[in-house]
């Protein structure tokens, strides 16, 4: 990727607070206790580039990855796609832009359990105003590339675990997304479907720019850089081709990426 | 595998997806009321045909009234008789009020609108000798016959001349019948059959009148036991001497409209209209209580199965909330998730209402039985095919008004919140 290239992701300063609502009952006037699920994060993703986030429970990775994909809004700081705030964006236009730019994964599948697979991947095509002839041939193809071409009409009641993950994946890229985020995409596989369902989601997923959280070391092999993440603050930041110091934002983690491993 | 998206084609894309997304309405609901979730759906549709199928049996019955197919038969039947005589009035002051000039009187209420005709009642007891000189009192009716005319007093009135030809516009000069229908209970007292010469033994009456047995009615009704003969009310009259002012003590008014009542009541001053029975539910029930009923069932059907379907739609929204924000996390348009879950409220309501059509007329038929074996002799409710259209439009009505509420319900579906569970 040219040098000059600007991020296709770029978090700046990201805080996203939560309000607890327990005492709103008793008294709308008390003080209410916030958390801070993610404090002043600041990183780019580029085009194509996987990353991985890492980082235990309650780190702030689920949090960051919805921050990504707009299915959230920031405290303070900003979440910029290829030049655009999330921020400034309406509830409506931001659902747009995840039907148009986002691909997302869930750890449950949660898929549509009255739909085949090839109607659970065309699904967003069915928002976009494809025609249903189009859009049987564009599942079919994903879910042949994921290794479902022979089940494509089946339920996902009537599909494994991994099989339901595939059909995840095959929907999330439907619309050529050019982010992709998934949420513990291994979660409820085991380790050898898991390695499967990965190595199904890079080769498919060609020229996005992943995003995944995960514990699970196996998983962020497939990155090209791994985010620590550790009470909701940036631990680490660590790039396999070492070239952690390219871009500003990636720079606040240098000194510790060295102790990215003991994070993960 | 990118660039491979297709484009929309010459149909617009807002059509296409909203077409496509009620397909995948109707298979949810498919597959929910098949699977894991059947109660609820079912629930929802029982619950929506419970108060179709009650607001249908109350309007059957409502319009059963309003439509006389009920305790009326296919005619109504009233009774104009005097309350008190007074000389003021047309009343005649005899032993008992009575009307005067009633023959033009039944003729003009003849020509009303929905009266199919109309006849003076006269009764009065006589004294009839048989051939074999056997003589007993008996009570004489007089009326106008009429084909239409089929009983009075439970006795037939087969063998009576129709129009009373002796009255002759009022000349008593027309042709003397001399017929008499006889009840079983008089044929009995008196021991005779069709054909008998009968005397009378009054004085008003001269020697040349004579009487004959035209018919006795040898049928089952209760008062055919009673000693009753039917008779020409003009010659009745004659009989009587109640001829000088065209005296009756009643008209009986076969009509098929009760709204021809009100008529009836400008007609003499100082009377009362009743109905054929007296304590029919005509009398009874208001006449606007059909209307007030089918509307009250109505309204009680909108909201209870509104509320109903609210309550059930609030239910399957929490339950599905994390479809729901899936589908909003994968891009998927408020509008078109608005859709898809009216839809769903949309098709099961409607098949509520299908089920409650089939289960009303059910009702109706259940009515109908049950009151022809314990109170009345005819169909109580009406089950009138229109009420079947009736049913599904009111399920559909239900269905829109739970709309917005829908919408409510999906506003407050947080996607992050249930993405993250």
């Amino acid at each position: 990727m040219p040098a000059d290239t600007p991020p296709l992701i770029e978090c700046q300063n990201l805080t996203r607070s939560y309000t607890l609502g327990t005492q709103r009952m008793l008294s709308r006037s008390a003080e209410r206790p916030t958390v801070t699920a993610l404090d002043t994060i600041s990183i780019s993703i580029d085009r194509g580039e996987v990353v991985g986030l890492s980082g235990p429970s309650g780190s702030g990775k689920s949090t960051l990855l919805h921050l990504i994909a707009g299915l959230d809004t920031p405290t303070s700081g900003t979440v910029t796609f290829d030049g655009t705030d999330l921020k400034t964006l309406s509830g409506r236009r931001r659902t747009k832009h995840r039907l148009e730019n986002v691909g997302i994964v869930f750890q449950h599948f949660h898929l549509l359990d009255a739909l085949s697979a090839r109607g659970n991947v065309a699904l967003p095509l069915v928002e976009l105003g494809i025609k249903k002839r189009d859009r049987r041939v564009r599942a079919k193809e994903l879910l042949e590339a994921v290794g479902l071409g022979d089940r494509i009409t089946h339920k996902p009641a009537q599909l494994s675990g991994g099989e339901q993950q595939r059909v995840a994946i095959a929907r999330a890229l439907v619309t050529n997304p050019r982010l992709v985020i998934a949420d513990e995409p291994t979660g409820e596989l085991d380790t050898e479907t898991g390695a499967q369902v990965l190595d199904r989601f890079k080769s498919v997923a060609e020229d996005t720019a992943i995003v995944l959280a995960t514990h699970d070391p196996e998983t962020l092999a497939i990155a090209d850089r791994v985010i620590s993440l550790r009470d909701g603050k940036l631990v680490a930041d660590t790039s396999k081709s070492a070239d952690i110091s390219e871009s500003g934002p990636r720079s606040q983690t240098e000194s510790v990426s060295s102790q990215s491993n003991s994070v993960q | 595998m990118a660039g491979d998206i297709p484009t929309p084609g010459r149909i617009p894309a807002t059509v296409r997806r909203i077409t496509a997304t009620i397909a995948i309405a109707a298979k949810r609901a498919i597959v929910q009321a098949r699977g894991s979730d059947a109660g609820r759906f079912w629930s929802r549709v029982g619950g929506v045909a419970l108060a179709v199928a009650l607001m249908l049996v109350v309007t059957g019955i409502g319009v059963g009234i309003a439509t006389q197919s009920t305790v009326y038969s296919d005619d109504v039947d009233y009774w104009i008789t005097p309350d008190t005589p007074g000389e003021s009035s047309v009343l005649v002051d005899t032993d008992a009020p009575q009307f005067g000039s009633v023959h033009p009187t039944a003729e003009r209420i003849t020509g009303f609108e929905d009266v199919e005709y109309a006849t003076p009642v006269l009764t009065q007891v006589v004294r009839l000798q048989a051939p074999d000189e056997a003589s007993e009192y008996v009570l004489a009716i007089g009326v106008v016959g009429n084909e239409s005319l089929e009983h009075v007093s439970d006795v037939t009135t087969t063998g009576l001349t129709p129009g009373d030809p002796y009255y002759n516009d009022g000349g008593y000069d027309g042709e003397w019948t001399g017929e008499m229908v006889f009840s079983d209970g008089a044929a009995s007292l008196l021991g005779v059959q069709t054909g008998d010469e009968i005397s009378v033994q009054r004085p008003s009456v001269s020697d040349d009148r004579s009487f004959h047995v035209a018919n006795v009615d040898s049928g089952d009704r209760q008062g055919s036991q009673f000693p009753v003969v039917i008779m020409q009310l003009s010659e009745l009259q004659t009989l009587t001497g109640a001829a000088n002012a065209d005296q009756a003590e009643q008209i009986l008014v076969s009509a098929n409209d009760p709204a021809v009542q009100s008529q009836l009541e400008n007609i003499y001053p100082q009377s009362t209209v009743e109905t054929r029975s007296g304590v029919t539910t005509q009398q009874v029930l208001d006449d606007e209580l059909p209307l007030a009923l089918s509307i009250t069932a109505f309204l009680i059907a909108i909201v209870v199965g509104t509320l109903f379907v609210m309550t059930m739609t609030g239910l399957e929204v929490t339950a599905d909330r994390a479809q729901i924000a899936t589908l909003a996390a994968v891009g998927i348009s408020a509008q078109s998730r608005f859709t898809l879950i009216a839809t769903q409220s949309i098709l099961s309501t409607i098949l509520g209402g299908l089920v409650g059509v089939v289960l009303g007329f059910g009702g109706l038929w259940l009515v109908n039985e049950v009151s022809m074996q314990t109170l009345t002799t005819v169909p109580v409710a009406a089950a009138e095919p229109i009420l079947a259209l009736y049913g599904v439009v009111v399920a559909v009505v239900v269905a829109l008004l739970s709309l917005p509420y829908i919408a409510i319900l999906l506003r407050r579906v947080g996607v992050a919140e249930e993405v993250l569970q």
